[in-house]
């Protein structure tokens, strides 16, 4: 069973919103419809008035009326000839035109444009008559030129009658094409109002719909900025409530430093073991408090987006090693075998935030000591295929031999305040937020997080990491002892959860790092700097513990002239105090004066990574995070010899709580 | 187009052989196109007709066998390459076959140059047809409707006749106006 995190928001559900919303939809939906109806209603009339014109255009109508009237001249025409071939005159003409007659008859006799009009029966019995005469004097026509001569009296009086006749023929046929382009022109003239109407029936709701769209599109921007509105208040009210809490939490470890301190004093000096039984009671309490309210503080704080990553080059499997070290003794109280085996791949020197991977591999290792007894428990660390320009991805593993995780508890595991189990929970302390906060961590740096679990068979934590190139020209040397130091290589990688993770190896494993020197043998004269008065006599009443003088001075400006008549062998130097803060008072102190160049510790409850640095700068040595721990307080005097001189470095970071910060550099800085 | 560059030349008879000859080559095979061969001499007179005279061009014309005419009976037109078609007509019923010279193909035949020429009927009908109307794939000079010849009767013997079913440009009043039938006097203008 796998799990990896993943980030799902549930969306809003805005239910009244998306009604009216859909109501809006179907308003414009319907709308659109009438308007494409509108469309295609104009679009047919206008094929059908483009193909009225066409027909306009295109339709055989030739000069039906001219034709019609050519008919009766012809007529005309052929009885001048015959007249004139009566009175002697030529045949030819007369043959000539009556050709011409029997021409214009067929046309209107069989041309397609005449087939209407000559089923009209008035036309009909006109063009009968004709055909009938063309018929009936076709044979003479074509005949002899003396029987045509002497049919011509008769062929004249007929052609007479016939005219009249054909007159009232083209006047019929006249009429019916006036009638039908009339009926044409009517039918066009009403397509086209129709045309017309259905075209301002369109504009007027193609208006209507840009007058809707633009209702619609004016709500939306009204909705769109109301809902601007109430996401921004929203988020000032979430950032007010982080800030609170984190104020809080800030505020609280004021009073904690007070009870805790007091407590480790009052352990030391109270005699009555049924009292010392107590007091350690109220001390491992209140340090179980101060621990949640560091992680819930941490939590706002990469909430907040104010955890800034660091890349720094740092030795891989020197880290490693000092991960393990610094948590042997724990695993070694209840029994477990701490294995750290490393993949002979893996890069040396990698560019990253090694506070934060400490961070989140000391959570794993705290977890799978709590949760496993008597077993063993592996660190691994492997190369994997670096992506996106990363000059390589690690991934880092704690496997453990201990009880396991439920697959259906996989999902949660990672989210806030969870604890699986209550009892066992209360049993092992903790805040329910480390892995919450390890998950927050691993995805600020880019990289992911997960777990794979089998219920009494143990457990494996993976994180992934991308980090940055080094530039390789660190010693060969060096890295061939950092080699050394992790002997084991990594067994092939254990896609399965079910695997057992690999037995303890026989190989030397990092040595733990040294405890924290011995008390000081030799008495130094201290100068402490706090407003606050149970801080101030809290750490004076440790110094004196220790064998150490403490001078006492309320703020900043006392500490100054204090520093400057006389000469301490270091200085404890709270942050924030009123009058003159902690920075400005080290800063004026390095300027000169007795105690110019002696280190100055500053005694702070912010351990942000930017607030240190800024610390540094001012001349402030090294950071002791309050609360002050004893054995804190002894590893940053260990190294400052009477008279101000440094007698050696002093490791610094050996206890979670009690120094912070990048590797500390106990030698004062000179002034600037 | 052949035609069109023909009538901007004047008068030069070597041009207008080459030209006829590109015309001939560059139209595609019509039905009834006999080919070069069938021409009369491309230049000099024109072979004076034999029988009864059924068309006279004149006007603006280059080669004549008549004083200012040039004037042709039905078998030199016959002679003539064909070219012809199937279409229907308003004046007809159904679809018919005709076949004639094309009258670019004519008019290019007598040196022709000008912008119109004015066609004249039988019965004085006259009408323009304007030059770019000359095409290949234009009207033609119908003297065979359906393999026969048209009488007087039948709006014979020489019908101006447009592709009007291919082409529907064709089909309006102007083109019917100039489908001018018993044709008997061409005036090339210009």
């Amino acid at each position: 069973m796998a799990y990896r995190t993943s980030a799902s928001e549930a969306a809003p559900c805005l239910a009244r919103h998306g009604r009216a919303r859909a109501l809006r939809l179907l308003r414009v939906a319907v709308v659109t419809a009438v308007v494409a109806a509108g469309l295609l209603l104009v679009a047919s009339l206008a094929r059908e008035a483009h193909q009225a014109l066409r027909g306009l255009r295109t339709a055989g109508l030739d000069n039906v009326q001219w034709t019609a009237s050519q008919l009766e001249v012809d007529v005309l025409r052929f009885i001048v000839a015959a007249g004139d071939a009566r009175g002697g005159g030529p045949l030819d003409p007369l043959r000539t035109r009556f050709d011409i007659l029997y021409s214009r008859a067929g046309i209107l006799d069989r041309g397609a444009l005449y087939q209407e009009v000559a089923r009209d029966p008035a036309v009909g019995r006109g063009l009968d008559l004709l055909r009938a005469f063309l018929d009936r004097h076709v044979a003479v026509i074509d005949g002899p030129d003396a029987a045509l001569r002497a049919a011509l009296p008769a062929l004249v009086a007929e052609a007479e009658v016939l005219h009249a006749e054909t007159r009232q023929t083209v006047l019929r046929v006249l009429d019916h094409f006036s009638q039908a382009a009339d009926t044409d022109r009517v039918a066009l003239t009403a397509l086209l109002e129709r045309i017309a109407v259905a075209t301002a029936a369109l504009l007027a709701m193609l208006l209507a719909l840009v007058l809707l769209l633009a209702r619609l599109s004016a709500r939306q921007t009204r909705a769109q900025a109301e809902l601007r509105v109430a996401r921004d208040a929203a988020l000032a009210g979430e950032r007010a409530k982080a800030s609170f809490v984190a104020v809080m939490s800030h505020e609280m470890r004021t009073p904690l430093n007070g009870i805790i301190a007091s407590l480790e004093i009052l352990r030391d000096e109270v005699a009555a073991p049924d009292q010392a039984r107590f007091i350690t009671i109220a001390h491992a309490s209140a340090v179980q408090l101060m621990l949640q309210i560091n992680d819930v503080l941490d939590i706002s704080r990469i909430e907040a987006g104010r955890v800034e990553i660091a890349v720094e080059p740092f030795d891989l499997l020197a880290f490693l090693g000092e991960v393990t070290g610094a948590l042997r003794p724990l695993a070694s109280g209840r029994g477990n075998h701490l294995v750290l085996s490393c993949d002979p791949a893996l890069p040396a020197r990698v560019a990253g935030d090694s506070f934060r991977v400490r961070q989140i591999l000391q959570n794993f290792l705290s977890n799978a000591i709590k949760f496993t007894e008597d077993g063993t428990i592996t660190l691994g660390a492997r190369a994997l295929a670096a992506r996106d320009g990363a000059a390589a991805l690690v991934e880092f593993e704690v496997i453990d031999t201990g009880r396991g995780i439920a697959a259906a508890d996989l999902p949660r595991l990672f989210e806030d305040f969870v604890m699986l189990d209550p009892t066992y929970s209360r049993e092992v302390g903790g805040s329910g937020l480390g892995l919450s906060i390890c998950r927050r961590l691993a995805a600020a740096m880019g990289g992911e997080i997960g777990v794979d679990s089998e219920p009494g068979q143990g457990s494996r934590f993976w994180v992934r990491l991308p980090f940055g190139r080094v530039d390789t020209a660190a010693p060969a040397a060096l890295r061939q002892g950092d080699r050394t130091s992790c002997e084991d290589p990594l067994p092939r990688p254990q896609p399965a959860a079910s695997q057992r993770p690999a037995p303890p190896t026989t190989g030397p494993s990092v040595p733990a790092a040294r405890p924290a020197a011995a008390a000081a043998a030799t008495a130094l004269r201290l100068l402490v700097v706090d407003d606050n008065a149970v801080n101030r006599t809290v750490v004076a009443r440790m110094l004196e513990q220790e064998g150490h003088d403490a001078v006492l001075a309320e703020n900043g400006r006392s500490a100054v002239s204090l520093a400057e008549a006389q000469r301490f062998d270091a200085i404890l130097m709270d942050i924030s105090m009123p009058e003159m803060d902690g920075v400005t008072a080290a800063g004026l102190i390095r300027q000169g004066g007795a105690s110019a160049a002696v280190p100055i510790f500053a005694l702070t409850a912010h351990a942000m990574p930017e607030e240190l640095a800024r610390f540094e700068a001012a001349g402030l040595a090294t950071s002791l995070l309050k609360p002050v721990r004893r054995s804190a307080l002894r590893a940053a005097l260990a190294g400052i010899a009477p008279g101000g001189h440094p007698s050696g470095p002093a490791a610094a970071a050996a206890e979670p709580g009690g120094t912070v910060g990048r590797p500390a550099h106990l030698h004062p800085r000179a002034a600037s | 187009m052949p035609a069109l560059v023909l009538f901007r030349r004047r008068r030069s008879l070597a041009a207008l052989a080459a030209l006829v000859f590109v015309a001939l080559a560059g139209v595609p095979s019509v039905p009834g196109r006999a080919g070069v061969a069938a021409w009369p001499e491309a230049e000099g007179p024109l072979p004076a007709p034999a029988d009864r005279v059924v068309l006279t061009v004149r006007g603006n014309i280059a080669r004549t066998n008549a004083p200012g005419e040039a004037r042709f009976d039905l078998a030199m037109l016959e002679a003539l390459p064909r070219t012809g078609f199937s279409t229907s007509t308003v004046w007809t019923d159904g679809v018919a076959h005709y076949e004639g010279v094309l009258l670019a193909d004519l008019l290019a035949l007598v040196g022709a140059a000008g912008s119109a020429v004015n066609a004249i009927a039988i019965d004085g009908y006259m009408v323009q047809i304007p030059t770019h109307d000359l095409q290949p794939d234009g009207p033609i000079l119908a003297f065979l409707r359906d393999g026969a010849r048209m009488p007087v009767r039948d709006r014979g013997p020489l019908w101006v006749i447009y592709p009007y079913d291919a082409n529907p440009a064709y089909r309006n009043d102007t083109t019917y106006a100039r489908s001018i039938w018993q044709l008997i006097l061409i005036e090339v203008e210009g």
